[in-house]
């Protein structure tokens, strides 16, 4: 009788410990994947904002002439001109559609939204002109937003 | 005659892997935690660097040594192994804050003579407690208006 007790008593024991190593398991691949997800999402938000105020930046640098740059009277665009084989060209840097876009077109095209480049995906994308400094604003869909400002050395 | 010891094999593999199971999750917290913190801190490096690039930028504007102070006006001005010291708090999104904010961004510039100008030197740090997270330093030449063509 107590040898079919301390039995049942191990067997409990094991189902226990099976119980707690169960439990701990899933818990650690659940606090895994939940800071994975936080870092991936960290780390994805801080490349989209980075990614289009540098882009941005390089753009102004490149297109760095004076009168080539101007911000758009919508307080979203960027257009920068530029001459190649005698014409004028216009390159858009535009937040559309929740994605930071790119349109180059000769300067009597008009601006189709819609048909443009995709650079970065963004909740919000804004350019300011402040004396001689542009000031770009990037807000990403997690709701972070940064600004960097540039001044165009022609200006 | 086989002695038995009461305890059975699968109870004492049992234990085994949960003992090494609570090891592997000491191991793997630690590093989650390690993930966490590095990730925090490339955001804020991140931050910090548009941060200060930003500043050297406003500097970069400035065309004469008074017009720097227009462009931090809103900072907090003092004088500090004689340069003029530009303070500014900024919240984790880089927006103006009280102080006691996320950041705090230090802009030391110096003017000297440089004729037929001013030679304007900037060093900016951007600070997150008493941490220094990134700095950088800029120049700026500033003709003389008359001198200038």
């Amino acid at each position: 009788m107590s040898e079919k007790r301390a039995r049942s008593v191990q067997t409990l024991c094991i189902l226990l410990i099976f119980a707690l190593f169960a439990g701990l398991s899933l818990c650690l691949v659940l606090t895994g994947a939940d800071v994975f997800r936080g870092v991936s999402e960290r780390v994805e938000e801080n490349d989209r904002i980075r990614t289009s105020l540098a882009y941005a930046a390089n753009k102004v640098r490149t297109g760095d002439e004076s009168g080539a740059l101007a911000a758009g009277s919508d307080g979203k665009s960027l257009v920068i001109a530029s001459r190649a084989g005698g014409k004028t060209y216009k390159t858009y840097l535009y937040w559309h559609g929740g994605y930071l876009m790119e349109s180059f077109l000769a300067a009597d095209q008009p601006l189709a939204p819609g048909s443009g480049e995709k650079i970065a995906r963004l909740a919000d994308f804004s350019v300011r002109r402040t004396g001689r400094l542009l000031t770009f604003t990037a807000v990403s869909p997690g709701g972070r937003r940064a600004s960097l400002s540039v001044c165009p050395r022609s200006s | 005659m086989k002695r038995h010891s009461g305890i059975s094999p699968f109870f004492l593999e049992m234990v085994f892997v949960l003992l090494f199971l609570s090891l592997s999750c000491a191991v793997l917290l630690r590093l989650f935690s390690a993930a966490r913190t590095t990730a925090e801190r490339s955001a804020k490096l991140n931050a910090a660097m548009v941060l200060a690039q930003s500043a050297a930028e406003k500097v970069q504007s400035a065309q004469t040594p008074a017009e720097v102070a227009l462009l931090f006006r809103s900072d907090r001005h003092g004088r500090k192994g004689g340069s003029d010291l530009y303070t500014a708090f900024c919240d984790a999104d880089g927006n103006p804050a009280a102080r006691g904010a996320a950041f705090r961004v230090e802009k030391a510039v110096r003017a000297s003579p440089a004729a037929p100008g001013t030679m304007l030197e900037a060093k900016i740090t951007v600070f997150s407690g008493d941490e220094t997270l990134f700095a950088l330093s800029t120049k700026k030449y500033c003709p003389d208006r008359e001198s200038s063509p």
